[in-house]
């Protein structure tokens, strides 16, 4: 039986680096694994942030550790670091408590404070026990045989065996949850005495383990895997939850029984609580008058204040999110690819990203993450050319342009204000795209489920997985597709890449199909990518944001 | 039988007409509050009219190179977030203000006066059916009802123009009703039954007319509630959409600058200020010389 | 004044049908998927379909109207489709923080405008006269939202005298409520205060211009008794219908000033509620405000006819 760290790595290498991320490592690591499956967004908001189902633990406490195995913590906290309450200014509301079924971003940065997983994501992008003490993987790799660590208390008080962590996982398998398809592939689940756990998978899957990283397979005590829904989460983290008021507020508090508690990782602050203020304007006012020590979703118009001021301080994580235009391609007049160029001609990248980000941003004419091997060097967003794009306009038929609605979703005032300086410079060339800002409920049913638009903006998170990128979303068999570009040729490469694990090979082929992607004009007009906006009092300290690009982990933070 | 005249005699006002004109004109011009109302909407219909020819820049065309500057000789509102002009787009704001303002209150003043000339005039059941239907629509806080309604309908200013004209048409009706009532037991309308007069000329010809005086002051109260409430409407995101220079619009978008740019908030708040008084003064003035003990109904 | 009263809670009845036709339909001509809202982009055709059975939202509209009725009318009004919670928990929750927030707001206005009132009364057409009266008259002629934006840009921002938004229950930390509470009760006041002033001037010039007043002073009394033992004491009664009815103004505006002030209250709920197209909750809010709106304007009405003596004593409307 080979000893493998994780089976996720194309070439077997347990290179780990210093804490600092390191890309290139992470995506080496995640290039066999087909990747977490970003379910798209859920849920309103009023706020900056994205939601996503890719949410995994935060960055590991030990960082530089070369062992397979994960440390056990001594229980004591750090001396003067100890105490406190952070009073933390949220974003998007927490909504509902659910590990396995909630996919919301800001329901997982408490969720991820919470409830723990078998394994956990670094901030080299490797994979690394946790709860589970050893990881092996069979020859064949199709079985997984895990040791647990002993000693792990449950809020509730009761120690965390085998029987806990199969009742978790029999629960996502036999339910309607999220992670409830990736069973699929799973044949039988084994806990053969209280400290081992087995998984038997029917044939080699990669992403099964990726999976078992988030919360959608977070371990949680038998008795709460037998209920319907979870209301009041119970797991093994850092932190407990306490309360929490809907659309209001949300509180968690320290758990002494921490099993993974150290003086230099914490968990050192005695209470988080969590209120929700949807707008940025005034969160950032409440961090500058001291009621807030941390924010998430600063606005980039308030970037310059916070950088100056001088009791708080900006801190970012980039990238976080890709913004895109949506051409509705199954429909006039963007079913017509001289009409698309002559859009994207008209458009001047460079300002509109400006307008809405106030130089936090980059433009991109590629989906795949900035610095990694997918990126096609060669293909760059069309510079704007009036001439040009009048002459598209001809060719299709248009020469005095036309009107189509251009549906933009309210909450996300960056595409608002960027959409405003999109439709000002398409009517340079007679192309009027008239605004209709939506709910995020009317986006979802309207554009994306019966797709009832022309022009649309929207967004994903930071993809470090080439299959999202360039599957998911412009592959006719994605999962979410909605612009109704199919193109055989891109389509053959994609789906191609999928089933290779060499790097190079699969470099080539995104290469490629970067190229048709921006030669055909695809329905994703890619805009900016922006990044993970945090204000944070200078007396708040300890890391902010995860490996992820999305939760919160808030084990090493404390205020002095 | 009374003999038929033709329309255009029936409308040119008789000498007792114009003088009554006259005379209320003269009352209106002794009263300063009326006066100055009437200015200031004066002024505004102008610079709604001529718009177009004050606004010295485009109220679309961004650019971020001069974003968020302070009044200046060029700009003297200053800028926005995207570099568009404020003054331009205050300017042409009038506009929409006057035309979801007149455009709302001349549809529920067309609509309510009906309803509740006919509710008075005709009493009994209709009367209470249709005010029970007035009383069920005014149940509801006017803003939440047209936000509710915004929704449903979609957010666009003419949805916002039939919103507001759902919303104040119950208070229309109401006043009309109590008018009608009033001139019911009139000595004209006695007549014009002993004529033998059919139903509809009556309400119609006689008692309508006389009516709108109390109509007046509500309509033009009603003007200010409803410039309040689409400024509400669009600070919510649920009216006006980008880049429509409504007031209340700015003021939404503004309140995100508050500290750093305040002038994109402050230019828009003073254009409402400035009109809904000015439509507050015309309103209370009129009531004032018609009849101070007129009956109006606070929204 | 019995049937008067009787008459009018004969016809609260009918309006108040009307008031649920209305609430039922506006709320389900809403566009937007709620299921679609409930289980993501990724929901297939069939849970989606099996989501919206459970709900009931496939049956006809007036076999949902019937038992939306049937429901209310056993005290409950149906689940939160977004929050998985009873609606009448939610709104109970968060109703006495609007009512605090309208009372407040009230009392606010009253103090402000009675003394203003008397003084211009009693110093009618001059200086100080003019100026209250411009004084009310600004306050209601900008938006609420407005002044509650200036309000915490000058006192919060600048001078950090008050915090930026949010609420505090006053079991917990009453000084932090009361904190929390200046800024949006003042805000919301200044725009109460025209009308209450405006009708406590036109009071007090009514009853100061009476016989007994003119006897009183004739007799020697000093001014300032005059104005407050007897002029005031009559002046008042009407002053308090007015002031009834602007607690319901000052309620029905919680929905524009919960957004600015981050307070969550009934009108912060009903706006979330109609993003998340979250039916139930929607008309449970909008039922709930209605009710509340038309309870006070109703007790307005009966005070008025209470101090009314035409009505008091027999007649009609």
């Amino acid at each position: 039986m080979k000893r493998v760290r994780t089976p996720d790595s194309a070439d077997g290498s347990t290179d780990h680096t210093d804490s600092r991320v390191d890309r290139r490592a992470f995506l080496g690591a995640a290039a066999a694994s087909v990747p977490f499956a970003i379910a798209g967004c859920t849920g309103g908001s009023q706020s900056e942030n994205t939601t996503t189902t890719s949410g995994s633990s935060g960055d590991g406490g030990s960082g530089g550790d070369t062992t397979t195995e994960s440390s056990g913590g001594d229980g004591s906290g750090g001396s003067s670091k100890m105490g406190g309450t952070l009073q933390w200014g949220g974003a998007v509301p927490v909504q509902s408590l659910d590990p396995h079924l909630e996919s919301a971003a800001a329901t997982q940065r408490v969720l991820k404070n919470i409830v723990e997983e078998l394994v956990q994501l670094q901030p080299d992008y490797s994979l690394k026990p946790h709860l589970a003490k050893t990881l092996e993987t069979s020859e064949d790799k199709k079985t997984l045989r895990m040791t647990l660590q002993e000693g792990v208390t449950f809020h509730d008080g009761s120690e965390m065996t085998s029987v806990d962590v199969k009742a978790s996982y029999e629960r996502v398998a036999n339910g309607d949850f999220l992670a409830t398809g990736f069973f699929d592939f799973v044949k039988e689940l084994r806990a053969p005495d209280d400290y081992s756990f087995e998984i038997q998978l029917t044939e080699p899957f990669a992403p099964f383990v990726a999976r078992m990283a988030t919360s959608e397979l977070a371990v949680v005590p038998e008795s709460q895997a037998k209920q319907d829904k979870i209301k009041e989460p119970i797991g093994t983290g850092p932190y407990q939850f306490d309360s929490r008021e809907i659309d209001t507020s949300f509180t968690m508090t320290r758990f002494e029984n921490y099993w993974n508690a150290s003086e230099e990782n914490g968990p050192f602050l005695d209470t988080v609580v969590k209120t929700e203020i949807k707008d940025p304007t005034t969160r950032l006012q409440s961090l500058t008058t001291g009621e807030f020590q941390f924010i998430n979703g600063v606005a980039p118009k308030d970037v310059k204040k916070l950088k100056s001021s001088s009791n708080e301080r900006l801190e970012t994580q980039f990238p976080k999110a890709l913004v895109y235009m949506g051409l509705n391609c199954a429909k006039k007049p963007f079913d017509n690819r001289d009409v698309r160029l002559a859009l994207d001609y008209a458009l001047d990248k460079e300002q509109i990203m400006e307008a809405a980000l106030y130089g936090t941003g980059k433009t991109t004419a590629t989906p795949a993450a900035p610095g990694s091997p997918w990126v096609n060097p060669d293909v760059k967003p069309r510079p704007r050319d009036l001439d040009k794009a009048r002459a598209h306009l001809e060719k299709a038929g248009m020469p005095d342009g036309f009107s189509v609605s251009f549906k933009i979703p309210e909450s996300y005032p960056t595409q608002v204000q960027g959409a405003k300086v999109i439709s000002d410079q398409a009517s340079d060339v007679g192309i009027d795209l008239q605004i209709q800002k939506i709910t995020w409920s009317t986006w979802l049913s309207d554009v994306y489920s019966n797709r009832n638009f022309e022009a649309t903006t929207s967004s994903y998170l930071a993809l470090w997985y080439p299959d999202v990128s360039f599957f998911k979303f412009l592959d006719p068999n994605g999962a979410f597709f909605f612009t109704g570009w199919d193109n055989s040729e891109y389509n053959q490469l994609v789906e191609k890449a999928r089933h290779l694990y060499d790097q190079q090979e699969r470099a080539k082929l995104y290469h490629k199909a970067t190229e048709i992607m921006h030669e055909d004009r695809a329905g994703h007009l890619l805009l900016w990518w922006q990044a993970d906006l945090y204000g944070a009092a200078n007396n708040y300290k300890g890391h902010m944001g995860t490996a992820d690009g999305s939760t919160l982990w808030f084990a090493d933070n404390y205020i002095q | 039988m009374a003999a038929e005249a033709s329309v255009v005699e029936r409308l040119r006002p008789t000498t007792a007409q114009r003088e009554r004109i006259a005379r209320f004109a003269v009352r209106v011009r002794a009263n300063t509050k009326a006066e100055i109302g009437l200015a200031i909407v004066l002024a505004l219909v102008l610079v709604a009219i001529f718009a177009p020819v004050i606004a010295p820049y485009s109220i679309s065309k961004t650019d971020i190179s001069h974003r968020s500057e302070a009044p200046s000789v060029a700009h003297p509102f200053g800028t926005d977030s995207l570099g568009r002009d404020i003054f331009s787009r205050v300017v042409m704001g009038s506009r929409i203000s006057l035309y979801v303002g007149f455009g709302s209150i001349l549809a529920a003043l067309a609509i309510g006066t009906v309803i509740g000339v006919i509710a008075g005039y005709l009493g009994g059941l209709t009367d209470e059916l249709l005010m029970r239907m007035m009383d069920a629509a005014m149940a509801f806080p006017p803003v939440l009802l047209a936000l509710t309604l915004m929704v449903v309908l979609g957010p666009d200013l003419s949805n916002v123009i039939l919103a507001l004209a759902f919303v104040y048409t119950p208070y229309i009706a109401r006043v009309a009703r109590s008018a009608a009532l009033t001139e019911r037991n009139e000595s004209y309308v006695e007549a014009a039954v002993a004529r033998g007069e059919s139903n509809r000329r009556i309400i119609f010809s006689e008692v309508l007319p006389n009516c709108s005086a109390p109509l007046l002051v509500q309509g033009s109260l009603n003007i200010s509630f409803a410039i309040l409430a689409e400024a509400s409407l669009s600070f919510l995101g649920l009216g006006a959409q980008p880049p429509t220079p409504s007031w209340g619009l700015m003021i939404n978008v503004g309140s995100g600058f508050m500290d750093t740019a305040p002038w994109i908030l402050i230019f828009p708040g003073l254009a409402i200020g400035i009109t809904v008084i000015g439509f507050n003064m015309l309103g209370d003035g009129l009531r004032d010389v018609l009849d101070p003990k007129v009956d109006t109904v606070a929204a | 004044m019995y049937a008067y009263v009787a008459r009018r809670a004969g016809f609260m009845a009918v309006t108040l049908f009307f008031v649920t036709v209305i609430a039922f339909a506006v709320t389900n001509v809403l566009p937007g998927n709620v299921a679609l809202l409930i289980l993501g982009p990724n929901a297939s055709e069939a849970s989606l379909h099996a989501l919206q059975q459970q709900l009931g939202l496939n049956q006809p509209l007036y076999v949902q109207y019937v038992d939306w009725i049937g429901q209310l009318l056993h005290g409950s009004m149906g689940t939160s489709l977004r929050f998985d919670e009873p609606v009448v928990g939610l709104i109970a929750a968060k109703l006495p923080r609007s009512l605090l927030l309208a009372v407040s707001a009230t009392l606010v206005a009253v103090l402000l405008s009675i003394p203003l009132g008397v003084y211009s009364a009693v110093r009618q057409n001059e200086a100080p006269d003019v100026a209250a009266s411009l004084f009310a008259f600004v306050g209601i002629s900008v938006p609420i939202f407005l002044w509650g934006l200036i309000g915490i840009l000058v006192f919060a921002v600048w001078l950090h005298w008050f915090p930026t938004g949010g609420y505090v229950p006053p079991s917990k930390d009453p000084m932090g409520a009361l904190e929390h509470l200046v800024l949006p009760a003042s805000a919301m006041g200044f725009a109460l205060t025209a009308y209450i002033m405006r009708m406590t001037r036109s009071s007090m010039l009514e009853v100061l211009g009476e016989e007994y007043i003119k006897l009183a002073r004739a007799k020697g009394m000093s001014q300032r008794v005059v104005v407050l033992r007897h002029a005031f004491r009559n002046a008042i009664i009407p002053v308090i219908t007015v002031i009834a009815f602007q607690f319901s103004y000052a309620f029905g505006g919680v929905v524009v000033l919960e957004q600015v002030f981050h307070w969550p209250g009934i009108g912060q709920l009903t706006l979330i509620a109609i993003q998340s197209r979250d039916i139930p909750l929607i008309q449970g809010c909008i039922i709930v405000v209605a009710l509340i709106y038309m309870l006070s304007n109703l007790t307005a009405d009966l005070l008025y006819a209470f101090f009314d003596p035409r009505i008091r004593y027999g007649g009609g409307d």
